[in-house]
């Protein structure tokens, strides 16, 4: 049967289709849009996505993906070195850099352990961050993983692994979010949130 | 507890069904193949979240539809509620939506499902219950236990999240011959810390059940000296002696573990069994006789979820009546409270035994028609 669809538009088609979120009537909504578009518009998203590609790397010190290596934070003077905050994606790297707290480096493990998914340490950056903890100068670890379990999995292999490395190990702190009511928070939290609480001062 | 309203809406068979539904007995007469167990099933999946027979929300959703709704309006003693569950059959190469579960309009995870509306059903399939596999046994301790502690419901789901992993760092391990020692550590701290409180609860619910139980038998079978018990990996009082236990029993099994590259420790690995003189029931009972002491561990189950919630659950009966002899199902009549709600179904009337007759509310049920 000859396909309705001419082949440039069915492969765009294909392509958006196996975005993550994207099924096939979006992948079409999306394909008829960037057909339609102003001709800048569409060649600007076909160079930004290239883009990403080529000019994109991975920092070869905490693995985070930058235009430059070493990044932009671990070749900063300005960022703590005595610190690292170990995180699964670099994702977790903007949300922690929005509090605007945070002075110390990263370190990027780019997933968390699970062996179902046939994710084990050595398919994470953790072998590097062994190796850079061995170089010395880090004072304290913040295991920032997901506080899930693939993501607790990770913080206590770490924590056993680095344990002997004489760096102050630490995770985050679990419980209530802000701005929420606690008549709608599940029992794990709660129950979280009781064990880490703190006195008022 | 009871159901005041049940209403169903492209489910199994029903297009669109609102059944109201009396306190005491109701009896659903009628042909095979006319919907009566859909209505039985409709309030066992709103009770507990699942349905004894369709393994697939797809199944349960009526032939053409692509969305099933079912509602419950629950009395309690102290407050009604009102259960709602939509289902999706997507179509084809669509992914699957998933369920929705709305309690008193406002929308719950679908895990939470169960505990609002407490049920003990006795389905056909449940007649291979001390004849089948271990797993079955498990589940339906479980599925008792989760009815009256969220936190059981939870920690098993958490249970098979961990298993999964475990076994696969298992097999990878002996795949590529690496020792997992290390990496064993986090997974083998949570198997404990959750076989301690799920073997627990369970050997706790069993030993609690083993008294009414054989009082159960006894009326029913004329048969004395059934025992149930728990056959578990560990014993132990308290979760700190059973997490002791599992632990000791991690590191015998260690290298049978890594060999086999599966779990061998933990609750997945217990059975609940029936035993008589010392033999297990399977070798020597009839199928009367398991079907016997299945009605009696249900009777001793709704026992014990009276005690637990202090309110009487809904009885679900499918077809039970039908293989029973006159005595046998005289004294099932006699076994459900009368202040029970409870639900039969029937292919003819004269099935039901007197007793029964005179108090149930008789419904007729005929090509997805009720009343």
């Amino acid at each position: 049967m000859p396909s309705a669809l001419a082949r440039p538009l069915a492969r765009l088609i294909d392509e958006l289709g196996k975005l993550p979120g994207v099924g096939p009537k979006t992948a079409q909504r999306l394909a008829y849009y960037i057909l339609r578009a102003p001709g800048p518009d569409a060649e600007a998203l076909a160079a930004a996505i290239r883009s990403v590609k080529t000019d994109l790397r991975y920092c070869s010190v905490c693995f985070n993906i930058a235009e430059t290596d070493p990044c932009a934070i671990c070749s900063s003077d300005e960022r703590d070195a005595f610190v690292v905050c170990v995180v699964e994606e670099p994702l977790d790297v903007l949300a922690i850099e929005r509090t605007g707290q945070y002075r110390g480096r990263y370190h990027v493990l780019h997933g968390a352990i699970s062996p179902v998914n046939g994710v084990r340490p050595d398919d994470l950056k953790i072998p590097q961050l062994a190796e850079r903890v061995k170089r010395g100068g880090i004072e304290e670890l913040i295991f920032a993983t997901n506080p899930n379990l693939e993501g607790e999995a990770t913080a206590m292999y770490l924590a056993q692994l680095l344990g002997g490395s004489g760096a102050r190990l630490t995770r985050l702190a679990r419980g209530l979010p802000m701005g929420g009511d606690l008549e709608y928070a599940d029992e794990v939290t709660v129950s979280r949130a009781l064990e880490g609480r703190r006195a008022v001062s | 507890m009871r159901v005041v309203e049940l209403a169903l809406e492209n489910l199994r068979s029903y297009a669109d069904l609102t059944l109201p539904l009396a306190p005491g007995a109701t009896a659903l007469i009628g042909p095979n193949g006319g919907g009566k167990t859909n209505v039985l099933e409709a309030i066992h999946l709103l009770a507990r979240g699942d349905s004894p027979r369709a393994r697939e929300d797809r199944e349960l959703v009526r032939w053409g539809a692509t969305t099933a709704r079912a509602r419950a309006d629950v009395l309690r003693a102290e407050s009604e509620r009102r259960i709602e569950l939509l289902l999706f059959a997507p179509l084809e190469d669509e992914r699957r939506p998933r369920r929705r579960l709305l309690l008193d309009g406002a929308g719950k995870r679908p895990e939470d499902a169960g505990g609002e509306l407490v049920v003990v059903a006795f389905f056909p399939e449940d007649v291979e219950l001390l004849g089948a596999a271990p797993p079955a046994r498990r589940r339906f301790l479980d599925a008792m236990l989760g009815q009256v502690e969220r936190a059981h419901r939870r920690e098993s789901r958490e249970l098979r999240r961990i298993l999964e992993q475990r076994n696969a760092l298992l097999r990878a391990a002996r795949e590529d011959m690496t020792p997992p020692e290390a990496e064993l550590a986090f997974w083998d701290r949570e198997l404990v810390r959750l076989a301690a409180s799920i073997s627990l609860r369970r050997a706790a619910l069993v030993a609690e059940l083993a008294e009414p139980f054989r009082e159960a038998t006894a009326r029913f079978s004329g048969a004395s000296g059934l025992e149930l018990r728990y056959a578990g990996q560990v014993g132990g009082d308290t979760v700190d002696e059973r997490a002791a236990a599992y632990e000791q029993l991690l590191r015998e099994k260690r290298d049978r573990e890594r060999w086999q590259g599966t779990t061998l420790v933990g609750p997945h690995r217990d059975d609940l069994s029936v035993t008589s003189a010392g033999r297990p029931l399977p070798t020597f009972a009839s199928r009367g006789e398991h079907r016997s002491a299945v009605l009696a561990l249900k009777l001793a189950e709704a026992g014990w979820l009276t005690a637990r919630t202090g309110e009487t659950p809904v009885f679900l009966l499918d077809d039970v009546l039908s293989e029973l002899d006159p005595a046998r199902r005289d004294a099932l009549a006699r076994a459900i409270p009368r202040d029970a709600q409870a639900l039969l179904t029937a292919a003819v009337v004269t099935s039901l035994p007197d007793e029964l007759r005179e108090r149930a509310a008789v419904l007729p049920v005929r090509m997805g028609e009720v009343g």
